[in-house]
């Protein structure tokens, strides 16, 4: 069993360096232009920018290819269904009810493309931006909302706090499945209600000690002085600087050109 | 600090790790014959256990919390739509589970009915998340005629159903072993 959690690779690209706002208003505009392409250019725009994108941030491709790795049972799938079910154009192979057409090909081609653009430019953001930074960048980000009375506080305070005891928890799971396997527990093997039963001698202490865990984790933060977030400053800092505005203009570079070149 | 400051902290803190042991659980995954899309996991298990204990409010934030999460622990974004249903909808829907209300005085087998009916409903709305953003993906990505509803109903299903099983079973059995944690606070 193999425990890796989040995709972040560290690294020293332009990218990573890029305020974590920037990257979030980038890949929350692109998935939206993406559906402005409809001919070959536009198509090709979208392929150069996430292209663009892989080798500016420096991450290796095999980093790439596995967060591609789920969801490409989903983009093959797309992909023959496009290209067998289109019925227009000319007929380039045809065998009994099988047809293959220009059109379906196109079809086909575009829409990988643009499933591929879209989840390349998603995992770019979660390889380049470490988790905490995410975070920061969405609590700015949704402050807005605060007028609505969304708790954004709570929602940022929340998530910074699980994304610090995945590890911690995540060491604690680890020990208690060894010592229940050199206790003879077999969790990979047998039905589900057999399998149910022994998982239950895991979740048993993990429940009991996170409970316990947040009792001392909040008592602390009292002790602390935690009264919510009246008057609260933060430690980590965003700063924007001329690569974030630059992103942002190759951004709207883009949704222009795509605009532009539309058919 | 208020006492009421006090008891926020303390609940706000349970669901964010509550939330960790889902991303740890989701890690977990149980290889089978049903997996068309994956494996199966227990990712939901603490969710529901923390919408039994906190209620219906609390329930819907922490998962929409742990949608985020997830996303962050492997994106998986086709359309705006898609990521709405599949990160936020699916869920934040647990906090439904929240509406059943367990109570120190529950004898054990109303306890093992209330604990399974929280996990059914959390799972059904859960799959209709899942199975909307199916139709939804294959109604802008394939061509027109296709019985897409019926490809997101067998791909979905196929993870969605034995999960279903599995919580309902782990539940029913954490309700016989630590049934005071799932008793409403």
């Amino acid at each position: 069993m193999k425990l890796i959690i989040g995709q972040f690779v560290p690294g020293d690209s332009i990218i990573h360096r890029m305020d974590p706002r920037a990257k979030l208003i980038t890949v929350f505009i692109f998935v939206f232009i993406v559906f402005l392409a409809n001919n070959p250019w536009t198509y090709g725009f979208l392929l150069a920018f996430t292209v663009l994108g892989i080798l500016v941030s420096k991450v290796p491709f095999s980093f790439i290819y596995r967060g591609l790795k789920p969801v490409l049972f989903i983009i093959i799938f797309t992909f023959i269904l496009n290209a067998l079910f289109t019925r227009q154009g000319d007929v380039l192979i045809s065998a009994g009810w099988f047809q293959l057409t220009t059109a379906g090909l196109k079809q086909a081609i575009f829409i990988s493309i643009r499933l591929l653009a879209i989840i390349v430019v998603t995992t770019l953001l979660t390889l380049t931006t470490s988790p905490i930074a995410i975070t920061d960048g969405l609590e700015t980000l949704l402050k807005p909302l605060k007028k609505w009375r969304f708790p954004v506080h709570e929602f940022a305070l929340m998530m910074s706090i699980a994304l610090r005891f995945i590890p911690t928890l995540m060491e604690e799971t680890e020990k208690i499945m060894k010592a229940q396997m050199a206790r003879g527990v077999d969790f990979s093997s047998g039905s589900l209600v057999k399998r149910g039963k022994a998982i239950i001698p895991l979740l048993v202490p993990l429940f009991v000690g996170a409970f316990k865990r947040a009792e001392d984790l909040a008592m602390a933060m009292e002790a602390r002085g935690y009264r919510g977030d009246v008057g609260r400053t933060k430690f980590r800092l965003l700063k924007w600087h001329g690569r974030d505005t630059g992103l942002l203009s190759v951004l709207a570079v883009l949704t222009a050109a795509l605009i532009l070149m539309r058919g | 600090m208020s006492r009421t400051q006090r008891e926020k902290t303390m609940v706000l803190v349970e669901g964010a790790i509550v939330i960790a042991i889902s991303a740890i659980l989701n890690l977990i995954q149980f290889k089978g014959p049903w997996a068309a899309g994956g494996g199966i996991s227990l990712e939901m298990v603490p969710l529901i256990v923390y919408a039994l204990r906190r209620g219906f409010v609390w329930g819907i934030f922490a998962g929409f919390i742990y949608g985020f999460v997830n996303f962050i622990e492997g994106p998986y974004y086709l359309n705006p739509i898609q990521y709405l249903l599949d990160y936020g909808l699916a869920f934040l829907l647990v906090g439904f589970a929240g509406l059943i209300v367990i109570k120190d005085s529950d004898s054990r087998s109303v306890m093992f009915w209330k604990a399974g009916l929280a996990t059914v409903i959390s799972m059904v709305l859960k799959f209709l998340s899942h199975y909307v953003s199916g139709i939804v993906f294959y109604g802008s990505n394939a061509p027109a005629g296709q019985p897409v509803a019926l490809y997101s109903l067998i791909y979905n299903g196929s993870y969605v159903g034995p999960s279903m099983i599995f919580d309902l079973i782990v539940m029913i059995l954490l309700a016989s072993a630590i049934p005071k944690y799932l008793v409403r606070r």
